[in-house]
């Protein structure tokens, strides 16, 4: 069994807005896959109806190959939009009832409270919490009684600096023991660094998914022009920033490799005595698209 | 379903506000029952001689009618019952504005155990409830009762199963108006006004349909007191006290108790939470 879960065409709208619009998606064993993008473009929305809190309009979905109930949901450690306890408990209190609800044993609340670096405060009410705290508590949650599959919805809000790294470093640990992770953020950084799949999503639509590896590639490409054509090519080949030479059309095509920029190329090639009558960066049209959605975010 | 009343229970169990609100309550319903022979004393120093004291006493403090009357007395409608009620409305509401409810479905609780879990809860109130009105009925009772044998306790001890049904009921209302308007004031607010409202209702519709109005059943099935001792009827004073417990009057508020919980179950069935 590899498959985790399933998502078919699923579709909800508030009202006159729509949040999800034919969503597809499949997540495997294994992967750590992210939900990336914009606040509002149906990644709650998604993780909400994957959790029973929100009822789709249309489409369906399996989780472990199983018609979706209460039964699968307690395979699954999820925190949703941001944390939600009974202010007057304390977390061992609020991580009580969890357990008890997902029909875990307590056991395992000392090392998780300690993972999430919230041991010291454990007996304080939910209340007294910062929103560091809070957001802790809320994977510490997640992780009760050791589940199959982790949903995170943006895990780092609210963190500072150290905590985002915790937080990350804790995925990245859990990622490595094999688990499923579903990660959804609208840090195209965040997701790059954690993620090994992901899904975009824009306005309710998945706009595409995939390995990150695919998806995500953010080298620069450059087109050059020059008015010898051939010795331009044999001089690029000579340069070690660059990979991917192509001919297209009058252009000739080049991935720059990080941290080369366009100038160091034509410092090179002026010194080797080629002189260029076209140089441009070419954004990919996956990143320039990316951009702009997270430009929509902000 | 053990399970989910311990569910139940860690949500409560260091919630102070439950349990200043419960004292509160458990103090009123012995004050109530307690209070009402020092009222009756009260009335009785006024006639001026210890017999009638006695006598007035033992009126209301007779087995069996004393299951009928402090259980009549205990269940008023907008009376000490309401305090009760306005407990589960803030804790049912809470759920929805505190978003807790979220975290109950998502960990994997379904939307019908959430149902069942709040329904235990409230029966466990309502037997709580009764419990204490069995307890100070047998306490005043065997104190005041000229006849203390078994039969006598146990004559109109269904009275106590008729309270338990009225309260029971009341808090299902309660867990519906505090699911269907979700914040917390404004629901205890509507509760309150409720007990207004449904007599200006009343108004427009006419007799024989009054007793179906939710709250009339819901206090309709003790609607008085008795004591085999007073019959007060002539022409001028016509007084009609209740003599048994109607099976009609028990089915209206079982009915309702039903309809309450259907609701709750497909608005919850259905709603995005």
């Amino acid at each position: 069994m590899d498959n985790i879960l399933t998502i078919n065409a699923l579709t909800k709208n508030y009202g006159r807005i729509r949040a999800l619009d034919g969503f597809d998606l499949e997540v495997n064993k294994g992967v750590v896959f992210g939900l990336l993008g914009p606040n509002g473009s149906g990644k709650t929305t998604t993780l909400s109806i994957l959790l029973d809190i929100v009822k789709p309009d249309r489409g369906s979905f399996r989780w472990f190959e199983e018609p979706p109930s209460h039964h699968s949901r307690k395979r699954i450690g999820a925190t949703l939009e941001y944390p939600v306890f009974y202010p007057y408990l304390s977390a061992v209190r609020n991580m009580k009832i969890i357990a008890r609800i997902k029909e875990k044993p307590f056991g395992d609340f000392e090392e998780i409270l300690k993972l999430v670096g919230l041991y010291d405060r454990k007996d304080d009410k939910f209340r007294t919490y910062s929103m560091g705290m809070k957001q802790r508590l809320a994977i510490a949650s997640a992780l009760i009684g050791n589940p199959e599959v982790l949903i995170l919805d943006e895990p780092t809000n609210g963190l500072d600096p150290q905590g985002i790294a915790d937080i990350r470093n804790l995925v990245i640990r859990i990622a490595n023991e094999g688990k499923t992770i579903i990660l959804a953020s609208h840090l195209l950084d965040e997701v790059q660094k954690m993620c090994s799949h992901v899904a975009v999503l824009k306005r309710g639509k998945r706009l595409f998914a995939g390995p990150v590896g695919e998806v995500l590639v953010v080298a620069d490409t450059i087109e050059l022009a020059a008015a010898d054509m051939k010795m331009l090519t044999e001089t690029l080949i000579g340069f070690r920033g660059v990979r991917d030479i192509r001919r297209e059309g009058e252009y000739l095509t080049a991935r720059l490799d990080k941290g080369v920029l366009p100038e160091d190329v034509n410092k090179y090639l002026a010194s080797q005595g080629v002189v260029l009558s076209h140089l441009a960066m070419r954004k990919r049209s996956l990143e320039e698209q990316f951009l702009e959605l997270l430009k929509e975010g902000e | 379903m053990i399970r989910l009343l311990k569910i139940e229970w860690e949500k409560v169990r260091s919630y102070r506000a439950f349990w200043v609100m419960t004292g509160l309550y458990l103090f009123m319903l012995f004050s109530v029952i307690f209070g009402l022979p020092a009222f009756l004393d009260y009335l009785a120093s006024h006639a001026g001689n210890d017999e009638t004291l006695k006598a007035v006493k033992s009126i209301v403090f007779n087995f069996p009618d004393i299951w009928q009357n402090i259980a009549y007395v205990a269940g008023m409608r907008g009376f000490i019952k309401i305090i009760l009620a306005i407990i589960v409305v803030i804790f049912i509401s809470n759920e929805f504005t505190l978003l807790t409810i979220r975290t109950n479905i998502l960990n994997g609780m379904s939307r019908t155990e959430f149902l069942i879990a709040k329904l235990e809860f409230v029966f466990l109130l309502a037997l709580l409830s009764t419990f204490i009105v069995f307890l100070s009925g047998l306490y005043l009772g065997l104190n005041n009762s000229p006849v203390t044998n078994l039969s006598a306790i146990l004559g109109k001890i269904q009275f106590l199963p008729a309270y338990f049904l009225e309260v029971f009921t009341y808090l299902i209302f309660a867990l519906l108006i505090g699911t269907l308007v979700k914040k917390t004031g404004f629901s205890v607010i509507l509760l309150l006004l409720y007990i207004i409202i449904e007599p200006i209702i009343q108004n427009y519709l006419p007799d024989s349909f009054h007793k179906y109005l939710p709250l009339n059943a819901m206090n309709g099935v003790i609607w008085s007191g008795n004591t085999s001792y007073l019959q007060i009827k002539t022409p001028e004073i016509n007084i009609s006290l209740q003599q048994y417990i109607s099976w009609g009057d028990a089915g209206i508020c079982f009915s309702y108790a039903v309809l309450f919980t259907v609701i709750l179950y497909f608005y919850l069935k259905r709603k995005d939470l």
